[in-house]
């Protein structure tokens, strides 16, 4: 669906002469990217207005967004897989910060935020075949990635303890998913490995 | 008429390129699916 609407928008600039066409191929990937985030947002807000956690799934979104930017983690074989399983993901941390808020208790979001955290610091980045990284790349993005992740960890404790559980939560969230999403991506790396023994 | 899908044609190009500096500067793309990033991404890299 994506690509289609990509390669319909790039091949209407091709033939207005905006881009050459040598790049059509990097622009339909740039649409693909640009589109495929403006989806998943609006999909984390109407969610979230549907769950009563409005600003929350926004902030929620921002989070994840720039931990996984930097992070990286498994990735889907195909579009379709992609949309039902990012999609199904949005719908379980959505409704996880509605949960959260109305449990009274500290020690969930606290363990999913310190899982979250320990994992990011552990396993990132991790790139995937399509896209890989350069041992300059790959040392850059884990700085940045553990970073944001300990901005993240500071904002939410902070907020936390000035009564703003909102934030706590978010963060907890974002944290987790990237956290799962690691290891996922690295238990396929391995089982990937092992299935082509030398 | 003409003029103004130049223009929307304009914007959508500074659009993409912003989104493909954005992703030649990051690990994977933020969703769970990465197509297979095209040669000429290198472009949008700040570290060459």
């Amino acid at each position: 669906m994506f690509t289609q609407f990509a390669t319909y928008v790039t091949t209407w600039l091709s033939r207005t002469g905006v881009i050459q066409d040598d790049d059509i191929e990097l622009y339909q990937y740039g649409f693909f990217i640009l589109l495929t985030g403006i989806f998943h947002f609006i999909i984390t807000v109407v969610l979230g207005f549907f769950f009563n956690v409005f600003c929350e799934s926004i902030l929620f979104y921002i989070m994840f967004t720039l931990l996984r930017s930097y992070a990286g983690g498994i990735h889907a074989k195909t579009e379709s897989q992609c949309l039902v399983l990012s999609d199904l993901a949005i719908l379980i941390c959505v409704a996880g910060i509605r949960i959260l808020q109305n449990s009274s208790s500290i020690m969930p979001p606290l363990i999913l935020l310190s899982v979250g955290f320990g994992c990011i610091l552990k396993l990132s980045p991790l790139d995937t075949e399509e896209k890989p990284l350069t041992t300059e790349e790959r040392r850059l993005y884990k700085m940045h990635s553990q970073c944001i992740a300990l901005n993240i960890v500071i904002l939410a404790v902070v907020t936390y303890a000035i009564g703003i559980n909102g934030i706590f939560h978010c963060a907890a969230v974002s944290l987790a998913l990237e956290g799962l999403l690691l290891v996922a991506g690295k238990m396929s790396k391995y089982s990937q490995i092992s299935d082509y023994p030398e | 008429m003409k003029h103004c899908k130049e223009m929307l044609a304009k914007i959508a190009k500074a659009t993409v390129e912003k989104a493909l500096q954005r992703d030649a500067n990051s690990t994977t793309c933020v969703f769970i699916y990465q197509p297979k990033t095209p040669q000429n991404l290198n472009r949008f890299k700040k570290s060459k």
